[in-house]
């Protein structure tokens, strides 16, 4: 079954250990450093993954992929589609773009919105490769 | 520096005086008719300011950009009813600075919570560092009076983003907002940093003020 794995408690001489132990359990000095170099600067690839499921994180952005996933859409038809203003419509849409996970273009004067799969599935498959889940 | 805060303090005494005479004395006497009381006033316009902020959080740009601006505008008048009906008290000032904080901090909760429904974090920690910001420029103005310092001199003026100028700034945010949320974004971010700049500008006009009184 899943147990948590202890904080690593290296550095610490035998005997300061065990009283820092009793006392209180306090992280080890080196488990703090590597804690705030996980925080201050996480693998490029972890970020990716992450700013990936930062756009996927909210109801609006999921039903507007929802309403692209049938196909292509103009803003105006997303629009009406989660009925919202246009301006939230268009805040999220810039955000589904910024994590390439939705691509615009533009057709006279209507902006034409669709779904990028292979991003979709390229995080997908780095994620599941991360986690050591792929098969 | 000294002579720009000098200048900058004429402007503000000039402006003061042609608001007083040229709008506050009609607008008290609109409110006189009324029979509400200063106190009254204030409340009402915290009130219009708790409408104003779910406006805000309800991502209803328009009508909550007119609705903080009007309720910013609202603030100035109870002072004007209190001195055009001699009501002028401390008990009257004192709630009136108190309830024009509330009233500002409960419109930026509602920025707040307008950035977190639209699952923008950094929006959000905009908001309540433009919350902080503002309120450390109301709070420097008060503790340096209450240490004696700039009383007469009005410190109210000295800086670039007293209430007024913040409160415009929300407003056009607010109102771009129906445009671009990111206008509204960029607002934030400015009365962030404009009001960081005058609470700067505020310790410095102390500490002129200090070195002058121990010379």
């Amino acid at each position: 079954m899943y147990s948590p794995p202890l904080p690593q408690r290296g550095g610490i001489p035998a005997g300061r250990r065990d009283r820092l132990q009793t006392r209180t359990n306090v992280p080890s000095r080196a488990h703090l450093r590597s804690t705030i170099a996980a925080l201050a600067a996480p693998p490029e690839e972890l970020r990716a993954v992450a700013a990936y499921h930062k756009a996927l994180s909210d109801p609006t952005r999921l039903r507007l992929m929802q309403r692209l996933a049938d196909g292509p859409a103009t803003v105006n038809e997303l629009t009406s589609h989660v009925d919202l203003s246009q301006p939230l419509v268009s805040f999220h849409l810039h955000r589904l773009k910024a994590a390439g996970v939705v691509e615009t273009r533009r057709a006279g004067r209507e902006v034409i919105c669709t779904l990028s799969r292979d991003v979709l599935t390229h995080f997908r498959a780095r994620e599941r490769e991360i986690l050591g889940l792929a098969s | 520096m000294s002579a720009t805060q000098d200048s900058s303090n004429s402007r503000g005494a000039a402006f003061r005086a042609s608001f007083r005479a040229r709008i506050e004395a009609p607008v008290a006497a609109i409110f006189i008719r009324t029979h509400l009381t200063p106190n009254m006033l204030t409340l009402i316009g915290f009130g219009i300011a708790v409408l104003g902020a779910y406006l805000v959080a309800i991502h209803a740009w328009i009508l909550a950009g007119l609705v903080v601006g009007f309720g910013a505008a609202f603030d100035l008048f109870d002072g004007a009813l209190a001195r055009a009906t001699g009501k002028s008290s401390k008990f009257g000032a004192f709630m009136d600075s108190t309830f024009d904080r509330a009233g500002e901090a409960v419109v930026y909760v509602g920025l707040v919570v307008a950035m977190i429904r639209l699952s923008d974090a950094n929006g959000a920690a905009l908001a309540a560092a433009a919350m902080a910001a503002a309120f450390m420029v109301s709070y420097s103005r008060a503790k340096s009076e209450s240490l004696g310092f700039s009383s007469g001199k009005g410190i109210a003026n000295v800086g670039l983003a007293p209430r007024e100028v913040r409160s415009v700034i929300l407003v056009i945010g607010l109102i771009g907002a129906a445009i671009d949320v990111r206008v509204l974004i960029a607002a934030v971010a400015l009365i962030a940093i404009l009001a960081t700049v005058t609470t700067i500008q505020r310790i410095l006009f102390v500490y002129e003020q200090s070195k002058q009184r121990t010379n």
